[in-house]
């Protein structure tokens, strides 16, 4: 119950963060708030653990349930730093299907569904955000690689040539 | 060890996603995902039992169990939807791919619509709804065959709504400048 309970904690300590200022690297900020409040509650743990205050019997000190507690609690941030990806950028999947969904029964054919996803929603933005996260510089009007974005187009690349894959999107 | 036991489940998962996608490239990408997250979720199974079946000196072992599972889940919704997911998806990966082929001379805005538009990522999308079953084709138009997709998405705008204050990332606006 520990790792669920100290997720939601800092999941709405990010909604007041996130509704007050929405920080300009996401990515970095949910990773120092979710692992911050991981690493306070384990020094908590420790000081608990020397105090051998009576108060906490409940809590995970015990190396299998300290494991335990720990792995849970990264394995759910991973999921919903996972899930935040489609929560910062609008997912195309999603978008259509609300798209769709918001004609009341009577759908929409290609040319429509094209008309409202064009270049500026759906390849700029992301272009943006390459260069805002350091993955692309933009140099005399063209995109140019950045070492990091190298780094994780290559190991994409090898991991869907692994599965036997070509290129996605 | 047991306290391991997620993690030797998510590694059995990705090794049977590799094994599944080599020997069945025909298949349906879906059912290798979900061969391969079974398949990762008996070993954690069985390395539960093990753990029950053993003279454990834990108390509730099977509280224990239980929260091996469930991480078990989040890693593997982690590796199919963050990992695998993005590197059949995700436009700013794809858009990487092409800078990365285009090497230091890089690409102009007009050589990267030409490589990769919204008219490619749009007719990929659909084509994959309606495989799905999300969505089927009726008279030249695309209308809502079943609701998973759709409440995920509804899911989606409602935490878009808590955290952006807006059910899109247009109406949110940009993050404010560093």
């Amino acid at each position: 119950m520990a790792a669920p309970a100290l997720f939601l904690l800092a999941f709405a300590a990010q909604a007041v963060i996130w509704r007050r200022r929405r920080p300009r690297a996401q990515y970095t900020a949910l990773l120092g708030l979710y692992l911050g409040a991981f690493a306070l509650v384990t020094a908590g743990l420790v000081a608990l653990r020397l105090a051998g205050a009576e108060a906490a019997r409940a809590l995970p000190l015990a190396p299998l349930d300290y494991a335990t507690f720990a792995l849970l609690y990264v394995g759910l941030v991973a999921a919903f730093g996972t899930t935040y990806s489609a929560v910062q950028a609008d997912s195309p999947t999603m978008s259509v299907l609300l798209a769709i969904e918001a004609t009341g029964g009577r759908g929409l054919g290609l040319a429509e569904l094209l008309d409202r996803f064009t270049d500026q929603v759906l390849v700029h933005p992301r272009l943006d955000d390459l260069v805002r996260g350091g993955l692309a510089r933009l140099r005399d009007g063209r995109y140019v690689i950045a070492p990091r974005g190298v780094l994780i187009a290559r190991t994409f690349v090898l991991f869907r040539r692994l599965l036997g894959f070509g290129r996605g999107g | 060890m047991f306290a391991l036991s997620p993690l030797v489940g998510l590694g059995a998962c990705v090794v049977a996603h590799v094994i599944v996608s080599r020997l069945a490239p025909a298949w349906p990408r879906a059912r290798g995902v979900i061969v391969s997250v079974l398949a990762g979720g008996g070993v954690v199974l069985t390395l539960g039992c093990r753990f029950l079946g053993a003279s454990a000196p834990a108390p509730a072992p099977g509280g224990y169990v239980l929260a091996w599972g469930l991480t078990y889940l989040a890693l593997a919704y982690t590796y199919v939807f963050g990992f695998f997911n993005v590197s059949e998806t995700a436009r700013r990966l794809r858009l990487l791919v092409e800078l990365l082929d285009a090497g230091p001379r890089g690409l102009s805005l007009d050589a990267i619509l030409r490589a990769y538009n919204a008219r490619m990522i749009v007719e990929a999308r659909l084509r994959r709804l309606v495989a799905g079953g999300q969505l089927a084709l009726a008279d030249g138009r695309y209308v809502i065959r079943r609701s998973l997709g759709l409440s995920v998405a509804k899911l989606l705008v409602g935490i878009k709504l808590l955290l952006l204050r807006a059910p899109s990332e247009f109406g949110a606006g940009p993050p404010p400048p560093g």
